[in-house]
């Protein structure tokens, strides 16, 4: 079923290559298409996803559910052990709710492609591309095969802003481009280090023969190999190095004498190496989610990007970084997350207070938003340092949320550009008037993210800041602050409600503008009425996001503190 | 007349190189094909109706001759597992192991790919026809010269025959880099002959103290002697020698000949120099810095760590050095140039890994880095014969918005660029994630920090690479230019798509190319 999802556009891809450029109506239909199959196949591995199961802890394969797991490549490398890649999918409650996100964004931002006029062959081949690895990096349980997607995210995504971008698009996509890279750089070292480090327990205890295959090897063989690793007795020729993640969250399948063993005592400039590896880990991922100071790259790749991507841009793209800090820099470094716990709510705090101070000073009503973006994203930082089950719960419900609802403001925003080609926010005045279903839209998605109750956006905010204030780890002043930016939320949004849409008409450039300045058409009534749906009923009823996620959160909690 | 015992010895001797031959078929082959294209090449001179033809003549034959020595390298590796060497094979001066034949048969591929982009190379369809290309012959003969002398390299650890190896190759590459005749030509030519025969130099004065030294002419042989030695005659002798092939493999700071000679050469002939020589020269560095497993915790040792420190720092200075420079080039055979310097930075980082896999490391990267710089030069020569009226038709500048007008051409050029950068998926990804992994392994068991230092090193430069490599196809889809009618031969449009698809699949199927190497 997730092959289906991550395959699925590949395939698509590879067909539409044959089809001449002019064929556009084929490109779009399949692109939507495919997009639709995969928003189906997702809800419907959400309706399949077990909830209430036992689980036995998050370096288990079996807490993961629709596991495919292939052998990829095997690589025998004399006295360095075995090198092992595997094809290795899988979802937990975590991996479910952005799955289900990254479909549904994926898909509107297919049906708000529609109107891209150029070079449209290139455009949805790329679409293609990035909606098979988007979706890749949550379900991918190899941490090989998740760089691969990771990487695969920004070949596309630099292209879709570098070719079909706005006035200054080449300048934001190298510099999207730069970031992205380094930051993936930095994982590219933690994850030659911890290759190096793990080994496959399974296949080691298969190449020990104390079995024939792996579907033979018992919870026992599985002890016994651990404890000869642990006990230096397992010759490296033995060795099967892997890249599996699961086997990388569980200490007991490291070498012993590795410098990234929580045991071992290497240090480099003061402190130890394992603290380093961590911090690499978490400056890549912070650099995709982004963290206030390393956030410069998104306005701008916003401002430039096409409506379509910044939609997929800030609906998804951003998860990504906030994913892959719960799923693999907090599960592989528990211990130092937790000392880490301090700064990385006080880098949180600051990005919510200087996001949302921005938001306030710009005139760009996309700059606008994306800065409001790096304000949201901050509570995600907020939940993950509380260490508390709330606050984790709140960070991924928050991710959900905000995927949502800044796909809704982008769309707004490009609702307006595809009409005037101006984004600015003193142009526009009393717009409620002129376009009153456009303006009640506005006015949802703002509450929405603002906070108002009701909607998606507050119950992340609650349960990040309840589980601040809840956590051991935290000092309160850090949370009392951070609240402070929901304030300063509710003040641009409204600010600029009052500026764009209240009082009486009057744009910048009444001739040529007016009669631009239409109703909403089918399409744009589509994505709007649904995404403002979602986050209603998820706001209304966020059991539905939280049920699968619960057993998997408290599991990852009791992991953090295992130590 | 003569005593009876020198007889005798002659006699042995002889049989000694008359049974050895069978392990020579290949580089026999490479000589006798040498003198067949000199021969058919005067043949075809002879007679204006002959003349036509003689291009295609040639090009087949050194095409056919190189199929042969494929397969008759493959042949070796039976014949080697079927009959072992027992002793010593003309009289200990070649050492045909199976790496050696899996090295060889790199370099033959490179030879063939040489042949294969040379085919619509400006060459031969001179842009006017008064100034055609003469050296045809001339061409092809020094070319298999240079696969003789990069043969032979790959099989010995004698110092003689490195040292009549590398000869040999210099003279031919010499020769080759100078094909055009034109003014900048020559300078980059010269320049690369006067550093090169001084590099040789200063190689044989080293050769000549490590024979002092050791009283013996193989490598190996001087590496068991250290122990016994000063140290620091050692580490001078072994700096001299090093610094030779340092030089021929372009390596900081013997690099400055490397982007002259590479703009003054037809791209073909770069393409095959980007690559061929370093295959030959890392067997021979991967053999100069293998230690005798007995030597590991003595106190020898400190010599080897020594000359790891050294190839270390220089390694760090290659990648810092040639990633930095390539980012102000204009001429993209230019950028080349420095990526290979770049590439050769890495390469060094495999060689101070002191583990036995680390020549299938150097392996898989050399094999994967044919096929990336092939892809590379002849995407820019096909480029470059649209601009060939232009003053530089290598100029960066022409590729803004070819993109457009190309596709295939451009999406080519992504994933080669993506594979020079070492990203996934392409197999460039492997080949670095294999050597930096090494370092982080060698670190851990050596705890020698210049492993650490080389790996960021490594990785930081993997980040500036990108803004060079990525400028190509930047230029290509990002940027508007006009818009003009560019021709591809379709032979050539072919080959780049195989070169492309095959760094592609190798990402995927990465194991094959790996186990084969063992």
């Amino acid at each position: 079923m997730l092959s289906l999802i991550v395959l699925l556009p590949l395939a698509a891809c590879g067909l539409l290559l044959l089809v001449p450029n002019r064929q556009v109506r084929l490109f779009k239909i399949t692109t939507l298409l495919v997009t639709a199959v995969q928003l189906v196949t997702s809800i419907w591995a959400y309706v399949q996803f077990e909830t209430g199961k036992k689980l036995v802890g998050v370096a288990q394969q079996s807490s993961y559910q629709f596991v495919e797991k292939l052998e990829w490549i095997r690589l025998d490398l004399g006295s360095f052990g075995q090198l092992s890649i595997d094809y290795f999918l899988g979802v937990d409650g975590v991996g479910i709710a952005m799955i289900l996100l990254s479909s549904i964004v994926m898909f509107i931002g297919a049906i708000s492609s529609w109107n891209i006029d150029k070079k449209q062959k290139g455009y949805f081949l790329l679409y293609l591309l990035l909606s098979s690895s988007v979706p890749g990096c949550f379900v991918a349980l190899d941490f090989f095969l998740f760089y691969l997607f990771f990487e695969f995210m920004l070949l596309p995504m630099y292209f879709l802003i570098g070719i079909w971008g706005g006035v200054r698009r080449e300048y934001a996509s190298i510099k999207f481009f730069i970031y992205t890279l380094v930051g993936s750089l930095f994982i590219l070292v933690v994850m030659i280090v911890l290759y190096n480090t793990t080994i496959d327990p399974a296949k080691t205890a298969v190449q020990l023969k104390l079995a024939t295959n792996t579907s033979q090897v018992s919870p026992q063989m599985l002890e016994e190999v651990q404890q000869k690793l642990a006990n230096r007795q397992i010759a490296p020729e033995s060795q099967v190095h892997t890249f599996n993640m699961l086997h990388m969250m569980d200490q007991a399948n490291y070498n012993t004498d590795a410098v990234i063993h929580p045991k071992s005592k290497s240090s480099w400039a003061g402190y130890s190496l394992r603290f380093w590896a961590f911090l690499a880990l978490f400056i890549g991922f912070a650099i995709k989610l982004p963290v206030v100071p390393v956030h410069t790259w998104l306005p701008d790749a916003h401002v430039e990007a096409p409506t379509a991507i910044s939609v997929v841009l800030a609906g998804i793209l951003l998860k990504v970084g906030g994913y892959g800090l719960i799923r693999i820099t907090y599960s592989i470094f528990p211990d130092m997350a937790l000392s880490f716990a301090v700064i990385t709510g006080f880098l949180g705090m600051l990005s919510i207070i200087y996001g949302a101070l921005n938001a306030l000073a710009m005139n760009d009503l996309k700059k606008m938003i994306a800065y409001s973006s790096v304000s949201h994203m901050g509570f995600v930082l907020i939940g993950l340092a509380s260490f508390t089950a709330e606050g984790i719960n709140g960070a991924v419900f928050q991710m959900f949320s905000h995927g949502i609802l800044s796909a809704l403001l982008f769309l707004l925003v490009g609702v307006l550009y595809d009409r005037t080609h101006d984004r600015m926010i003193e142009n526009y005045r009393g717009l409620l008037t002129q376009m009153p279903y456009y303006g009640v839209f506005v006015m949802i998605a703002f509450f929405a993210s603002l906070g108002l109750p009701g909607f998606s956006g507050f119950i992340g905010e609650l349960f990040t800041i309840l589980g601040g204030f809840a956590s051991k780890q935290l000092p309160t002043w850090i949370v009392v602050v951070s609240t402070f930016g929901i304030v300063l939320g509710a003040a641009y949004f409204l600010w600029t409600l009052q500026r764009m849409f209240l009082g009486k008409f009057w744009v910048k450039n009444e001739p040529d503008w007016l009669p631009e300045l239409k109703t909403l058409n089918t399409r744009e009534w589509t994505m709007l009425t649904s995404l403002s749906l979602i986050a209603l009923v998820t706001g209304i009823f966020p059991h539905f996001i939280f049920n699968p996620m619960a057993d998997t959160v408290s599991q990852l909690v009791a992991h953090f503190f295992k130590f | 007349m003569f005593p009876k015992a020198l007889i005798a010895q002659l006699n042995l001797q002889l049989n000694n190189i008359l049974g050895s031959l069978q392990y020579l078929a290949p580089e026999l082959l490479l000589a006798g094909l040498f003198v067949v294209i000199i021969v058919v090449d005067l043949i075809f001179s002879t007679r204006s109706s002959l003349k036509a033809r003689k291009q295609d003549v040639l090009w087949w034959i050194t095409l056919a001759g190189l199929g042969v020595v494929v397969l008759l390298l493959f042949a070796q590796l039976d014949l080697l597992a079927k009959r072992p060497i027992r002793g010593q094979i003309f009289l200990g001066l070649i050492i045909p192991d199976v790496y050696s034949i899996k090295f060889r048969l790199i370099i033959a591929f490179a030879g063939i790919f040489t042949l294969l982009i040379s085919r619509n190379s400006r060459l031969f369809v001179s842009p006017n026809p008064s100034k055609t290309f003469r050296f045809q012959g001339e061409y092809y003969a020094i070319l298999l010269a240079m696969l003789l002398g990069l043969h032979l390299l790959t099989m010995t650890d004698h110092l003689l025959m490195i040292y009549v190896s590398i000869e040999l190759v210099s003279l031919s590459s010499y020769i080759l880099t100078i094909l055009y005749f034109h003014k900048k030509g020559i300078e980059g030519a010269l320049k690369y002959l006067l550093f090169g025969a001084f590099a040789s130099g200063l190689m044989l004065y080293g050769m000549s103290w490590l024979y002092g030294l050791s009283g013996d002419l193989s490598i190996a042989s001087f590496l068991n002697q250290i122990k016994t030695s000063a140290a620091l005659l050692n580490s001078i002798a072994a700096l001299l020698v090093l610094g030779g092939i340092l030089f021929k493999i372009s390596a900081v700071p013997f690099h400055f000949w490397t982007p002259d000679a590479y703009q003054a050469a037809p791209t073909p002939v770069v393409a095959f120099f980007s690559i061929a020589p370093k295959v030959a020269l890392l067997m021979v560095l991967a053999k100069v810095s293998a230690i005798p497993a007995t030597l590991l915790n003595s106190e020898a040792f400190d010599f080897f760590r020594q000359m790891i420190l050294l190839l270390g720092v220089l390694a760090i200075l290659t990648v810092l050095v040639g990633n930095f420079t390539a980012l102000w080039q204009q001429n993209v055979k230019r950028l080349l140039a420095y990526s290979t310097i770049a590439h050769v930075g890495v390469l060094l980082m495999g060689i101070i890994d002191l583990r036995d896999v680390k020549i299938i490391h150097l392996g898989f990267y050399l094999a994967t880095y044919t096929l990336m710089t092939f892809g590379a030069f002849l995407a820019i020569e096909m480029v470059a014969r649209n601009f060939k009226d232009e003053e530089n038709p290598y100029a960066l500048k022409h590729y803004a918005g070819l993109g457009a007008q190309a596709p295939l051409v451009g999406v080519c050029m992504v994933i080669l660029m993506i594979a020079l950068t070492g990203l996934p998926p392409t197999v460039g990804f492997q080949a670095k994630l294999f050597i930096f992994s090494g370092l982080w392994e060698n670190y851990q068991i050596q705890g020698f920090s210049v492993y650490l230092w080389a790996l960021i090193a490594g990785i930081f430069t993997t980040a500036v690479s990108l803004f060079y490599y990525l400028r190509i196809p930047f230029l290509m889809f990002l940027k508007n230019g006009e818009p003009r009618k560019l021709t591809f031969s379709l032979f050539d449009q072919i080959l780049l798509v195989v070169f492309s698809a095959a760094v592609l699949f190798l990402f995927f199927r990465a194991d094959w190319l790996f186990e084969w190497l063992k």
